[in-house]
């Protein structure tokens, strides 16, 4: 409480110095917010492997937030109130606590927007900086400190910022992470230039540049009867330049990243400079879109903490180039980010079949998808030293070499097609290559997994409140875990009810234990914004990716209620 | 193109001040710097590095050179307790991996500590950067700061042991050098350095990929000789500066383990409630074989 009243005040006293009045602040403001519960109680499942000892006393978790936000005028305030007593089941113990996890104040004009507190940020694409949160993830890396846009001129948006981020709770004490300091400025120039206000061809041009300074200890390496010292650079810079070029149906979007010898536990206290291009083209008109992307990323790990090396702390955010999927099994062995180097393409053409013999009564619409990630080509950069050696330049890798190691590939065919005013139904084929070694953190140990996976979605609307929708999935490997079928079938009570019942069987597991059925009964009540599901039943253990960043999910038997709600 | 000009000149004036304001370090090769070899310190402070482990992790080979080195750049004052289980430590039923090293001890410690992955560690039982549980990388930084805090206790760690019954008779004595507040456990526990099976790997500067075999566990936790968290020193709150508390266990090494690579490691840890809560406050170790 102390606490809050210090913050309050200090609040008040930054923005004295704005013009906003006192009164003004009170009268005419408008409160909102939005929460959400996660409620999981665990049963035992010796099946699963979970048993009174694997569970250690731990029967329940939750995990929840609630934003409140108050608006007046050009002033913004809020925070985010976070519960976890204890985590979820696959959620980082670090997390385990119950308080005020972020709060802001902002004050926004045509010409500045200041923003103290808790911010969210985004440079480009993301490759040097990005601040963001991903409640399935558990994952926040929220900056605190203080924001300034400046938009100077018509057409020119500057930033700048400087913060520490987010740890799970740990209070920032000097030396404990480092201080992030970054600045950005973005061009219009259709929009600086009059001439060119008119012009069918946008050009977007930005630049950005982000330095972490952290307090070194020393570390030193024993090498067979010698001790040496790593010479650790306390300032770490990096930089990006961007290009985005509109015309007509046309889209071309590419983003150049540098970063300066950053040794970090990521990357074995190597010494290069890590390098990023992501570059996306995009074409579309009435009935067709081709989207073809192609992405390199070497030793671009960047953490504002020299020695860390779980899933925090991130200063920047390298975007996948690997398609999205909804369906379980199409998730099943999903695409994780590979900071330490990657060569990736994407080729997607999105076309309808127009009504008639072939499009059907309403017209068929057709999605086709492919994407590669290989490794980059590493070479020794002397004979004797093997590639990433700790304390030293590590590797040199040409810049358009695709390495020989294949780490991920997925080809995806899904066709959507409406039958009557009733019958909608998505069919779909994934083949999937996934280099379980890399992705999971291993060496030599598994097999790459080929997966063919095939989905058929069928939505029959019963009548105008009443909806019912099978899914079925089948997932065929000879590696890994064998062979799976799914179904889903799900009724709906619109607008307020929903229930459904699921299973996954392993049937092709080679250990007969482990031929395994992984049931859930699910329901559902919606009113208004505020929405309540239950769900009771298995939980398959995998990776739960979101744009690449992943958390382990653990087999669990047991009840979820989630409740979200807004105002 | 004169407003182009003018926006390439803040722009560069922009990235100018920005690069002077927050300089960047650029680091030329020699990338490391050789330094002195350390010198061997006696009756000082010691720090208990525990590593949670197993032999399915795949990261936890670079893990334990990781712990060699730290004891190597500090001769005699780190001792590392290599606690196996979990799921990284459960042995299979067939195959290469059938060794089982786990102990009730170390799974209770493993549980109380929340430990969620291998390879990790606990240094001196204390919380760094608010966590008792550090990856690999920040073990070296962390000892080295509790390696500098004010000597507080020395443990003495006799050790009898008769060859023909197997047994130990351990007279642990902790002299406290200044007033503390608060209880303290004494615990001590045996160590088998040695055990060589199969071990998961996949670290080529570690060893074979993707198991190393044989492979010599070392440090392995296989007791815990009063109770896994020790025996109380004290029953009132703090104990006096100058204050001498011995005690005296025995116990019997099974025929299975070699006396030749056993250890007693003793250490005193606190245990009232208070943030400080396991902080131990100094460690020793004495080889069995060694104290003949």
């Amino acid at each position: 409480m102390k606490k809050t009243i210090i913050l309050l005040l200090t609040l008040t006293s930054i923005f004295a110095y704005l013009p906003v009045r006192a009164q003004e602040l009170i009268q005419g403001g408008t409160v909102s917010g939005n929460f959400q519960i996660d409620g999981q109680y665990y049963n035992e499942d010796k099946a699963l492997g979970i048993t009174a000892d694997t569970m250690a006393g731990k029967r329940y978790g939750v995990n929840a937030f609630g934003n409140l936000l108050y608006t007046n005028g050009k002033f913004t305030a809020g925070l985010r109130f976070e519960t976890y007593l204890p985590p979820m089941t696959g959620y980082s113990t670090s997390l385990e606590g119950s308080n005020i996890a972020n709060w802001f104040a902002d004050y926004k004009t045509d010409f500045i927007q200041l923003t103290v507190g808790n911010f969210y940020e985004q440079f480009g694409s993301g490759m040097i900086l990005r601040s963001y949160e991903e409640w399935s993830l558990g994952y926040d890396n929220s900056l605190k400190g203080i924001r300034v846009k400046l938009n100077p001129f018509k057409g020119v948006a500057l930033k700048g910022l400087v913060g520490y981020q987010r740890s799970y709770w740990t209070p920032y004490e000097d030396g404990n992470r480092g201080i992030v300091r970054g600045a950005d400025a973005e061009f219009y120039i259709n929009e600086m230039i009059p001439s060119l206000s008119e012009s069918r061809t946008k050009v977007i041009l930005g630049g950005s540049f982000v330095s972490k300074y952290e307090k070194m200890t020393t570390k030193r390496l024993v090498r067979g009867d010698s001790i040496y010292e790593y010479k650790l650079p306390r300032n770490i810079a990096s930089f990006a330049g961007r290009l985005n070029v509109i015309r007509g149906g046309w889209n071309f979007m590419s983003e150049y990243a540098y970063k300066m010898n950053n040794p970090s536990a990521a990357n074995n206290f190597i010494y290069k400079e890590g390098q990023a291009l992501y570059s996306t083209l995009s074409w579309s008109t009435k009935g067709i879109g081709v989207m073809l992307g192609a992405k390199r990323v070497d030793n671009m790990s960047y953490k504002s903490r020299m020695n860390e090396t779980e899933s925090i702390l991130d200063i920047n955010f390298l975007p996948p180039l690997a398609k999205q999927h909804q369906y379980s099994f199409a998730t099943m062995y999903p695409f994780s980010t590979q900071p330490n180097g990657e060569m990736a393409y994407q080729a997607q053409i999105d076309f309808k079949i127009p009504k008639g013999n072939l499009g059907g009564k309403y017209g068929t619409q057709v999605s086709v998808n492919y994407s590669q990630v290989n490794n980059i080509k590493k070479e020794q950069i002397e004979e004797g030293i093997p590639v990433d050696s700790t304390g030293t330049l590590g590797y040199s890798s040409p810049f358009f070499s695709f390495g020989d190691e294949l780490y991920y590939s997925d080809f995806s065919l899904f066709i959507t097609r409406k039958f009557s005013k009733s019958t909608k139904a998505n069919v779909g084929y994934v083949y999937q290559q996934y280099n379980k070694d890399v992705l999971t953190g291993h060496n030599g140990e598994y097999p790459n997994v080929l997966a063919s996976i095939f989905i058929a979605d069928i939505t029959v609307r019963l009548n105008d409140k009443n909806a019912l929708r099978l899914e079925n999935q089948w997932l065929f490997t000879k590696q890994d875990k064998g062979n799976w079928v799914g179904g889903t079938l799900e009724y709906t009570f619109a607008p307020k009810w929903f229930m459904s019942v699921a299973d996954e069987y392993n049937y092709g597991n080679d250990d007969s234990d482990q031929q395994l059925h992984y049931y859930a009964i699910s329901a559902g009540y919606t009113d208004g914004p505020t929405r309540i599901a239950v769900n009771y039943g298995r939980q398959r253990e995998g990776l739960l990716c979101v744009g690449g960043v992943c958390r382990f999910v653990p087999a669990a038997n047991g009840i979820t209620i989630t409740i979200t709600s807004s105002f | 193109m004169k407003i182009m000009r003018q926006l390439l000149q803040k722009t560069v004036l922009l990235v100018a001040i920005s690069a002077l304001i927050w300089a960047c370090d650029k680091v030329d090769e020699p990338y490391l710097s050789a330094t002195n070899n350390p010198q061997p310190v006696t009756n000082t402070q010691k720090v208990l590095l525990e590593e949670f482990t197993g032999h399915k992790c795949t990261n936890c080979p670079k893990a334990h050179l990781e712990a060699k080195n730290i004891q190597l750049l500090n001769p005699g004052r780190v001792i590392v307790v290599s606690i196996h289980a979990g799921f990284f430590a459960s042995p299979d039923g067939s195959g290469l991996f059938t060794a089982d090293y786990r102990t009730d001890e170390g799974t209770e410690i493993n549980t109380a500590f929340g430990v969620e992955s291998n390879p990790t560690g606990m240094i001196n039982r204390t919380k760094f950067n608010d966590k008792f549980l550090q990856g690999t990388d920040s073990w070296q930084g962390y000892v080295e700061s509790a390696l500098a805090k004010t000597l507080k206790a020395t443990i003495t760690l006799p050790v009898e042991w008769n060859s023909s019954t197997r047994s130990l008779t351990i007279n642990p004595s902790v002299k406290f050098l200044e007033e503390v507040s608060g209880k303290y456990n004494i615990c001590v526990v045996i160590t088998e350095d040695s055990l060589n099976s199969p071990q998961k790997n996949t670290d080529i500067s570690a060893g074979t990929v993707p198991t190393i075999d044989p492979y010599y566990h070392r440090h392995v936790l296989r007791k815990a000789v009063n109770g896994v968290w020790g025996e109380s020193l004290n029953s009132n709150d703090g104990i006096a500066g100058g204050t001498t508390l011995s005690k005296s266990y025995t116990f019997v090494l099974p025929d299975s383990w070699d006396e030749d690579h056993c250890s007693v490691v003793a250490y005193v840890s606190r245990m009232d409630e208070v943030s400080e809560k396991y902080s131990v406050l100094q460690v020793e170790e004495t080889h069995v074989v060694e104290s003949k």
